[in-house]
């Protein structure tokens, strides 16, 4: 029996004035790993400065720059929302023209100061994958 | 979820959107006023670590009284509300409104609608407004 297909809606995390967050479908379940502080910081990040200010402008808070990383023939820049001990990974692009973070990865309870790189990786993968199943998604 | 930790992290996400939403608003107020943490801190009579660290992840030392103040010296103004409150004003504005629409499809015109026509300066205390309103009153008790 063939899959059925899921829309847009399904992917959707949170929406604001200036941009969109979309996510990997077990996203919230892969967040309840971490503390409920850290998992209502990254909301309140995503939600109240990324949708409604376009941006995250404090390093302490956003991790612009997570390295580059070869999926295919492309490479993709991973960023990272950061709370207390969580971190959250990610690639920015657009939604039908408006700027878009793609949610593809959560680190519940960093124990490194380095993010890990196979886990970046899979961030990027994982980012590609779900761009594809969005129509109107690009990054 | 569990019943305690939904109750832990929605008490966590009050906090946290209301410390994130007033550093975001810091932050844009910065940048459309052109002013770098240095000179911020410098307006505020601080340290610019005092400055970096209202900004950072912990925020530490925002308060209120504090937000109102850079707010200020960024040349914007706090503006505080809740979503009760918001929703509350939003319906005295539809009754407002709607009141005001059926004063103008009455036969009757308000005094204070034909002064404004009439570009005169309306007396709200006449007695022809509260012969006015008293008959609308009338008008709605019976609708």
């Amino acid at each position: 029996m063939a899959k059925a297909e899921r829309s847009r809606k399904d992917y959707l995390y949170a929406s604001g004035s200036e941009a969109l967050a979309f996510a990997y479908l077990e996203f919230e379940a892969d967040l309840e790993a971490a503390s409920a502080k850290d998992a209502a910081k990254i909301d309140a990040l995503l939600k109240q400065e990324y949708c409604e200010f376009g941006r995250v402008r404090n390093s302490e808070k956003w991790n612009a720059d997570e390295h580059r990383h070869k999926v295919g023939h492309a490479e993709y820049r991973v960023q990272a929302a950061k709370a207390y001990q969580c971190r959250v990974y990610g690639v920015e692009g657009s939604y039908n023209g408006s700027r878009a973070f793609f949610i593809s990865a959560v680190e519940p309870k960093k124990k490194k100061d380095k993010a890990d790189r196979k886990l970046l990786k899979t961030a990027a993968e994982r980012a590609v994958e779900l761009v594809a199943k969005i129509k109107g998604a690009k990054i | 979820m569990t019943d305690k930790r939904k109750a832990e992290y929605e008490i966590a996400y009050a906090e946290e959107a209301a410390v994130t939403k007033s550093q975001a608003l810091i932050e844009w107020a910065m940048e459309r006023a052109g002013v770098t943490q240095k000179e911020l801190a410098k307006r505020l009579g601080i340290s610019e670590s005092a400055v970096s660290q209202l900004l950072g992840l912990s925020a530490q030392n925002l308060s209120v009284r504090r937000l109102g103040k850079i707010l200020h010296v960024l040349e914007d103004e706090l503006s505080i509300s809740s979503k009760e409150r918001d929703r509350w004003a939003s319906e005295r504005k539809a009754r407002a409104n709607d009141w005001t629409s059926v004063l103008r499809c009455t036969d009757y015109q308000h005094p204070v609608y034909a002064a404004v026509a009439n570009d005169c300066v309306p007396d709200t205390s006449s007695y022809q407004v509260t012969q006015f309103e008293h008959r609308y009153h009338e008008m709605e008790d019976v609708a």
